[in-house]
C-alpha cells in the first residue's frame, strides 16, 4: 500500500529528537494521539483510506541547545581562566552571573531559556536561522530520498507547529528552490517533486517572516499545478491561542489574488475555538479537535470522509469540551423536575462535572498554556 | 512487492547481473508474482475490483504481467537514461514515444470492449478520459526532452508530470521553469488516477474492466518509473547539496572560531546576511566571521615589566576583527594561508613597571591559536592564546604551564 509520510516539525521549547513519541498535553505522545484518531476512523467509522501513514520527528531544538551550550562553555572557560588572577575577580563575577542565568535550574531550563531565548535566537540571528533551516531541510531531504517510494505512489506531508511553522515555511521555500546543475540543465525540486500537503498549526510564519512585504509572493503556495510545491496548505489556528493570532497568516487580506480560482480549494483555513484542555497552544490540544485532523486525514487517506461521520466525531468531541459540558448541564436544567429524585441527581452530576472540569482548567492553566 | 524497491534503473545499468536477471524467464521465485492478481472472476464485485486495481497500480506487478511484463522488462533493460552523467535524450524520448503507441492500442482495445458491451458507456468514458490524460502526458514529456536536447530549454522539469495525483500542467504556471520549457500549447487539468480507474466499473462484473485498467496501469507505471529516473540525478544532487551546506554550517559554528551572540549579529550585519533571501535555495555561511568586543584570555610576555610580572595572564578584548574560517577562502601563499584572522584588541593586565591598558594586533592561526603583539605606551608585549573550545582546555593548560616554567 502506498504510504503518506508525515514529517512533523516541533514548536518552541524543549523537545527531544524523537519528540513525537514523548508525552505531551494529556500525557499522551503526539504520535499516539494522531494514530489513535486515524485508527478510530477505520475501526469505528468504516473509513477505508487508500494509503498507510508513517510519522517522523523532525527536530531543531538540539541545534539551538548546542549553540546555547557553546556560548555557556565559552563563558565558563573564560571565567575559569580568570580565576587564576585575582585582579580579574570583578570581570569573573560578571561572567559567572551570565553563566548562572544561562544554565538549567535543576533538570529543567527556565521558561525564559526554553522559549524566549530560542525565539530570540531564531528570529534575530539570521545565521543561526539559516543553519537551523538547512539542518531541517537536510532531515526532510533524507526522508524524501530514502523513505518515499514514488513508484509505489508514496507522498510526503509536512506539519509544523508554532515556531516550527516558520521553520517549515522557510525550509520548504529554500529546499524547493535549491538549484543544481545536471548535464548542463538546471534542476530544482520545484516541478519535480511535490508535497501532498503542508499543515501549519498555530502559524507564526508571517510574524517571523524575513520580509513581510514580499512574504506572500513566494513559491509557498498550494495548488493543483505541477509547479506548485504542495497540493494542499492547511493553516490552523485556535481563537484563544495568542501565538497564532499575533500577525496571523492571512494571505487574501494582503493579496486577494494570492491563488487563482482553480487553486482556491487547495487552501484550507481552519480556525477552531473549542477547548479540550488548558494547554491551548499544545499540538495535542489542536489535534484532539476533529475540525483539525479530519481535513488532513481526508488528504492523507485519499478518500473523503462521510458527512455523517464528521458530524458524529464533532459532536463526540464537543461533549468533552467545557462548552459541551455546559450545554449538557443546561439541558438537564431544562428537564429538571424538583419532584423527581432521578432528575435532581442527574442535574447535580452534570453541574458537578462542569464544576470539576472548570477547576481542572484553573489548576492546570499554568504559565505556559501548552507552550512547553 | 518489495523485491524491486531500492533498485533504480541506474542501479540496473551499473549491474549487468541485474540486467541478466531481467532477461531470464520470469517465475514466482524472482518476485512475489503470486500476490499479483492479473485476472478477476466473473463474479467480482466493485469493491473487490477497487481493491485489486489499487493494489495492482501501487505494486511492481506490471513487470510480471503475463501479457506484457516481458516486453516492459526488456524495455527497462535496454534504455539507460543516464550514461556517465549524461542524459540519454533519445533513449528517454523513445520511452514516451512507446507509451503513446501503447495508449493508442489500449484505446483501440477499449473501443472493442465497448462495442461488444463488455464495458458500459460510462465506464468506457472514464477510461477514455484517463487514456487521453496519459497520452497527453507522454507527448508533453517527449516534447520537453526534445526542447532540452535542442538546448532551447535549460530547466529539467519532468518529475511531477507522472506523479500518482497527476498535477495540472499549464503554460500559465506558477514559476520555476521558463514558459518555453513547459513546451505545450494546451494545458491539462489535474486528474485523479485512482478515481478514474475505480469508476471504470459500473456494471455487475468488473472482469473486463480490470483487464483494461491493468493495461493502463502498466503503461502509467512505465511513464512514472522513467520520469523518476530522469529526475533522479537532479534529486540526488539537490539532497547532496543540502547535506553539504548543512556540513558547512556545522563547521562555521563548531569547527571554526567560537562566536558569541554579538559576534554572530555583527557578522550577519557586515556580511549582509539579513538581506539574503531564500529564493535561490539554502544560504551558505558567510566567508568571514566578524568579532566585536569579543573577550579573550592569553599569556603575555612584556620584557619591560619587572621580572616577576613579565609573564602574566591578561584579558584582551578584540574591539573588532575577522576570521576567514574556511581555508579555501584564504590567501594562497605558503605561510599566509595559515593566518585565518586579524583583530584589533585592547589588553588589560596588572604589572609593575608598565601601564595597565595597552593596545594590540591579534592574529588567528588556522581558527585555533591566537598570537598578538601589544603595546603599553611603547612597551611591547607578545600575547599567546588558543581557541577556547578546541585547544584551550588541554593544550593551553599544558602550554601555559610550560611557558610559566620557561
Amino acid at each position: 500500500m502506498a504510504t503518506r509520510h508525515v514529517l512533523c516539525v516541533h514548536g518552541i521549547g524543549s523537545h527531544t529528537d524523537d519528540w513525537i513519541n514523548s508525552p505531551d498535553d494529556g500525557d499522551i505522545a503526539f504520535k499516539d494521539l494522531f494514530l489513535d484518531r486515524w485508527n478510530n476512523l477505520q475501526t469505528n467509522h468504516d473509513y477505508r483510506p487508500r494509503h498507510d501513514i508513517k510519522l517522523y520527528s523532525i527536530h531543531y531544538n538540539d541545534a539551538i541547545e548546542r549553540l546555547l551550550g557553546n556560548w555557556v562553555e565559552q563563558l565558563e572557560l573564560l571565567s575559569n581562566r580568570m580565576s587564576e588572577n585575582s585582579d580579574f575577580q570583578k570581570e569573573k563575577d560578571f561572567f559567572d552571573g551570565l553563566i548562572e542565568n544561562a544554565k538549567p535550574a535543576g533538570d529543567k531550563r527556565s521558561f525564559l531559556l526554553t522559549h524566549v531565548l530560542d525565539l530570540l535566537v531564531f528570529a534575530s540571528l539570521y545565521s543561526v536561522q539559516d543553519s537551523i533551516i538547512t539542518n531541517v531541510g537536510n532531515q526532510i531531504g533524507q526522508i524524501l530520498k530514502n523513505e518515499v517510494d514514488y513508484n509505489r505512489g508514496d507522498q510526503a506531508c509536512v506539519i509544523g507547529h508554532s515556531m516550527g511553522s516558520s521553520v517549515v515555511e522557510k525550509t520548504l521555500k529554500a529546499l524547493f528552490s535549491e538549484s543544481v546543475s545536471v548535464d548542463g540543465l538546471k534542476f530544482r525540486l520545484q516541478g519535480n517533486e511535490r508535497l501532498a500537503a503542508v499543515m501549519l498549526v498555530a502559524n507564526v510564519s508571517y510574524a517571523l517572516a524575513r520580509k513581510r512585504d514580499a512574504f506572500y509572493n513566494s513559491i509557498f503556495r498550494p495548488g493543483g499545478d505541477e509547479m506548485r510545491i504542495m497540493k494542499h496548505l492547511l493553516n490552523v489556528n485556535h481563537k484563544l491561542d495568542p501565538v497564532g493570532n499575533f500577525k496571523p497568516f492571512d494571505p487574501y487580506r494582503h493579496n486577494p489574488d494570492w491563488l487563482p480560482a482553480e487553486d482556491q480549494d487547495h487552501y484550507h483555513n481552519v480556525e477552531i475555538s473549542r477547548l479540550s484542555s488548558p494547554m491551548v497552544h499544545s499540538i495535542n490540544h489542536y489535534f484532539r479537535d476533529p475540525n483539525v485532523y479530519l481535513p488532513l486525514f481526508e488528504i492523507l487517506g485519499g478518500k473523503s470522509i462521510t458527512k455523517t461521520v464528521k458530524i458524529k466525531l464533532r459532536s463526540d468531541f464537543e461533549v468533552e469540551t467545557p462548552v459541551g459540558k455546559f450545554r449538557s448541564a443546561r439541558e438537564s436544567l431544562r428537564g429538571l423536575d424538583v419532584t423527581d429524585a432521578k432528575s435532581m441527581k442527574e442535574f447535580y452530576e452534570k453541574v458537578k462535572a462542569l464544576s470539576d472540569y472548570a477547576q481542572e482548567f484553573k489548576r492546570e492553566g499554568g504559565a505556559d498554556h501548552g507552550l512547553a | 512487492m518489495g523485491w524491486l524497491n531500492g533498485f533504480t534503473l541506474r542501479t540496473w545499468s551499473l549491474h549487468p547481473f541485474l540486467i541478466l536477471l531481467l532477461c531470464l524467464p520470469w517465475s514466482s521465485s524472482y518476485g512475489d508474482e503470486a500476490a499479483c492478481r492479473f485476472e478477476l472472476g466473473d463474479d467480482s464485485t466493485k469493491r473487490s475490483y477497487e481493491e485489486a486495481i489499487t493494489s495492482y497500480i501501487e505494486s511492481d506487478c506490471y513487470l510480471t504481467d503475463p501479457d506484457e511484463g516481458g516486453s516492459l522488462r526488456k524495455e527497462i533493460g535496454n534504455v539507460h537514461v543516464w550514461q556517465d552523467g549524461k542524459l540519454n535524450y533519445e533513449g528517454a524520448r523513445s520511452v514516451y514515444r512507446e507509451r503513446q503507441d501503447s495508449f493508442r492500442k489500449i484505446r483501440s482495445d477499449l473501443g472493442v470492449a465497448e462495442r461488444e458491451k463488455k464495458i458500459t458507456q460510462e465506464g468506457a468514458q472514464e477510461l477514455h478520459t484517463l487514456i487521453g490524460q496519459l497520452t497527453s502526458r507522454s507527448v508533453i514529456t517527449y516534447d520537453r526532452l526534445g526542447l532540452m536536447a535542442s538546448g532551447r530549454c535549460e530547466d529539467l522539469t519532468i518529475g511531477n508530470i507522472w506523479k500518482f495525483d497527476l498535477p495540472a500542467i499549464s503554460r500559465n504556471s506558477s514559476g520555476g521553469a521558463s514558459t518555453e520549457c513547459l513546451g505545450i500549447t494546451n494545458g491539462l487539468p489535474e486528474f485523479d488516477i485512482y478515481s478514474a480507474l475505480e469508476n471504470a466499473c459500473t456494471d455487475s462484473s468488473c472482469k473486463d474492466e480490470y483487464i483494461l485498467a491493468r493495461k493502463i496501469a502498466n503503461q502509467f507505471k512505465m511513464g512514472l518509473l522513467f520520469s523518476g529516473e530522469i529526475a533522479s540525478e537532479g534529486r540526488e544532487a539537490v539532497f547532496n547539496s543540502v547535506a553539504e551546506k548543512n556540513k558547512l554550517w556545522d563547521q562555521f559554528f563548531y569547527e571554526s572560531r567560537p562566536m558569541l551572540p554579538l559576534d554572530i549579529a555583527f557578522t550577519d550585519w557586515i556580511e549582509g546576511v539579513y538581506d539574503r533571501p531564500l529564493d535561490n535555495g539554502f544560504n551558505v555561511p558567510p566567508s568571514k566571521q566578524w568579532f566585536l568586543l569579543h573577550p579573550g584570555i592569553g599569556i603575555e610576555w612584556v620584557d619591560a615589566a619587572e621580572s616577576t610580572t613579565k609573564n602574566e595572564i591578561v584579558i584582551y578584548l578584540e574591539a573588532i576583527g575577522f576570521n576567514i574560517w574556511n581555508e579555501k577562502d584564504r590567501f594562497d601563499f605558503p605561510i599566509l594561508r595559515h593566518i585565518s584572522g586579524v583583530s584589533l584588541a585592547a589588553v588589560a593586565s596588572d604589572r609593575i613597571g608598565v601601564d595597565n591598558i595597552g593596545a594590540g594586533l591579534v592574529f588567528t592561526i588556522n581558527n585555533s591559536y591566537q598570537f598578538g603583539v601589544s603595546s603599553y605606551d611603547g612597551d611591547v608585549g607578545v600575547i599567546l592564546s588558543v581557541n577556547f573550545m578546541d585547544m584551550f582546555r588541554e593544550n593551553y593548560m599544558n602550554s601555559a604551564k610550560l611557558l610559566k616554567k620557561f
